[in-house]
């Protein structure tokens, strides 16, 4: 066993920062269990409430569903004080990864918070970071069931907090591509490909996703079992399936959500898969999100891209124009072999992988 | 018995040294006119520090600085170029290594707010992979993501003229005078921060520039203002030939000099037999939307950028969204 395993075992057991603490006597550090989940609602939407317009209090059944039922996992450190409440906690969703054709973690840092009333008061590094730094020790690792990678979406503050003391990385600025939805509605499709609305994930992704993903270095799993938790089963989610069919058979899928990101409202574009090369399946699909968007009266067909987009020309040649994003996509690698450098180059993300929408 | 390494500011005599070890750390050799174009006749200064081993030099860390203005202020960013080391010393590669102690010496003497009283707020580059490991694992270097270039086909245009252009008339300008920088302070405010782009620093980095010869066009008005400016060059580029943008400054509320301008540019291109035309804009710029309008779209290059800011006013907000550059700002052109 790893030492670090032995740091932070789920019991509440204080750890030595509670003796070096002045303020608050007693502070316990220790790894989240599903029972956590109403006291670190209870702190979530107080806090969030006060920081974010128009913040919607989050409900156990979303909790749950991010952490409890995530196929490849929730994980979170959390800083509790003597009455059991949340005072931070460090926070991050499992994303199964097919890794030069082995599958294995990685996880998406979210739902990070510290409450105000005790930032950067109570500890040198602050209880932010105190929560950061057992969570990468006890998650981040080169090996089985590990986090080969945290990657996430920090806004700027949290990103200068990450990047000096948590060792954040810059993987990509995030893209926006986005184009007139009447103008995807007039592309001209070829008649042997047909699109269809659905509302659950299509039979045949497990073997499209089989289909697509060779070849690529890093992609993140798009099968029938991340799908249908990521958006079948979202409590309160809002997702269009199209499905793209050649005689009969999926050569495409695209998931589609009406929403505002970075305030830009628009029909986003959450995912979507076909055949590398099967540009025929890939306009049929963005003719249908035209028509979509436009049956809802948005204007707007959008998505994200990261630097490593593959189909980064291929989108452009459709009428998507690149539009520079607020976010930045960073990160931290486990993987001694695999530098930030090498995810920056081989590991591309779409809204799906984030918790934007 | 080996030397002693001495680390010191660039002198008077060093150069012949400098450029062997060039050579030697490049496989090329480096024409001493445009060693001293780039560090003895750099309007904003010479900010070179090198190492020497009995008296011969075996490693440089070195930048071209660059006057910039940002928010009111003048600053400096300086980019990194021809940063080397002998392959005697390679062995010492590490964080007591030659290099690295050249390099840390360099950045205590021009690094704001070092010892050696520097001012210059921003370090930045594109370096190749291995000095960028370097960088990032020993020097600081903080990477801020893929360089792309907005890319168009000779040919391509979308957008005709519009009659209004009539008044306009683009000119080839053989020299900078008062109105360049009469016209990059008519975009500054636009800018963010960004290049003082005054007939100095035009001159030096276009016209005087010993081994590759710029076209310079302007477009002016009736009253003979220069109301735009574009200047390019062309490169082989991966067995194309390919019109290069190195710098575009048009204010964003003036579209019909941008479309003169362009114009101009692509008779250009066409007249050095270029496949395509390609530039860098900052996404944050009004300009990088209306070159996708005219068809360009934006393509990875090989580059990966990276920075190392001495200023805390010259943080990763400001580096992603609040700096104006241009290829011209860079040595790849």
């Amino acid at each position: 066993m790893h030492s670090r395993h032995t740091l932070y075992p789920s019991s509440h057991r204080p750890t030595s920062l509670s003796r070096r603490l002045t303020r608050i006597p007693e502070i316990t550090l220790r790894e989240y269990e599903p029972a956590d989940g109403e006291a670190i609602l209870a702190a979530f939407n107080c806090i969030f409430a006060e920081v974010q317009e128009g913040f919607r209090p989050r409900s156990l059944a979303e909790w749950r569903w991010r952490f409890v039922d995530n196929p490849a996992g929730g994980r979170a450190s959390l800083a509790l004080d003597e009455q059991g409440r949340v005072l931070a906690q460090y926070a991050g969703l499992g994303v199964r990864l097919l890794l030069e054709g082995e599958e294995v973690l990685i996880s998406q840092s979210v739902d990070s918070f510290c409450d105000p009333a005790v930032r950067g008061g109570l500890a040198r590094a602050g209880l932010f970071v105190q929560a950061g730094r057992p969570y990468a020790e006890r998650h981040g690792f080169d090996g089985e069931g590990e986090d080969r990678l945290m990657y996430g979406l920090p806004v700027p503050a949290a990103w200068r907090v990450g990047r000096d003391q948590l060792e954040y990385s810059m993987l990509s600025p995030l893209w926006r591509l986005e184009g007139e939805s009447v103008a995807f509605e007039r592309l001209e499709t070829e008649g042997d490909v047909c699109v269809e609305a659905g509302d659950t994930v299509p039979d045949g992704v497990d073997a499209l996703f089989e289909a697509a993903a060779p070849g690529q270095f890093a992609v993140m799993v798009k099968d029938c079992r991340h799908l249908s938790w990521r958006y079948d089963a979202r409590p309160d989610g809002e997702y269009l399936w199209l499905h793209a069919r050649r005689n009969q058979d999926l050569v495409g899928w695209m998931v589609l959500a009406p929403g505002a990101v970075e305030g830009r409202r628009a029909l986003w574009i959450m995912d979507s898969l076909v055949q590398s090369g099967d540009d025929a399946a890939r306009r049929a699909l963005m003719a249908a999100a035209g028509r979509q968007a436009r049956a809802r009266g948005l204007d707007t067909v959008a998505r994200i891209a990261t630097d490593a987009c593959r189909e980064w020309e291929a989108l452009q040649d459709l009428g998507l124009r690149v539009v520079h994003s607020g976010y930045s996509f960073a990160g931290r690698s486990y993987m001694p072999q695999r530098p930030v450098a090498w995810w920056t180059e081989h590991l591309s993300l779409a809204l799906g992988d984030t918790d934007l929408l | 018995m080996s030397f002693p390494l001495e680390i010191r500011p660039l002198e008077e005599g060093d150069e012949e040294s400098l450029l062997a070890t060039f050579e030697a750390a490049f496989g090329r050799s480096l024409p001493v006119e445009t060693w001293r174009w780039a560090f003895r006749q750099n309007p904003a200064g010479t900010q070179v520090q090198v190492a020497l081993r009995g008296g011969r030099v075996v490693a440089q860390y070195a930048a071209l600085p660059n006057r910039v203005w940002m928010d009111g202020q003048e600053r400096v960013f300086s980019q990194v170029v021809d940063s080397m080391v002998h392959p005697d010393e390679r062995g010492g590669l590490g964080r007591q290594g030659t290099f690295t102690r050249t390099a840390e010496a360099f950045f205590d003497t021009h690094g704001l707010g070092g010892v050696g009283g520097g001012a210059v707020s921003m370090f930045y580059g594109w370096p190749v992979p291995a000095n960028r490991r370097i960088g990032e694992r020993l020097l600081g270097y903080e990477r801020c993501g893929q360089q792309h270039a907005l890319v168009r086909g000779v040919g391509e245009s979308h957008t005709p003229e519009p009659e209004s252009l009539a008044a306009l008339n683009e000119a080839k300008l053989s020299n900078f005078d008062e109105q360049a920088l009469w016209l990059w302070e008519r975009c500054a405010t636009q800018l963010g921060a960004s290049t003082v782009r005054d007939g100095a620093w035009l001159s030096w980095r276009y016209l005087c520039h010993p081994e590759h010869t710029y076209s310079c066009m302007g477009v002016r008005d009736s009253e003979e203002i220069l109301r735009g400016l574009a200047v390019g060059r062309a490169v082989e580029q991966d067995g194309k030939r390919v019109a290069l943008m190195a710098d575009w400054l048009v204010p964003s509320e003036e579209p019909e000099v941008a479309q003169r301008l362009l114009a101009a540019f692509e008779v250009q291109a066409r007249e050095w037999a270029c496949e395509a035309i390609a530039l860098w804009m900052p996404p944050a710029s009004p300009w990088f939307p209306w070159f996708q309008v005219q068809g360009f779209g934006l393509r990875p290059t090989p580059w990966q950028r990276v920075v190392r800011s001495f200023d805390l006013r010259v943080d990763m907000a400001v580096v992603q969204s609040g700096w104006w550059y241009q290829l011209g700002d860079s040595d790849l052109v």
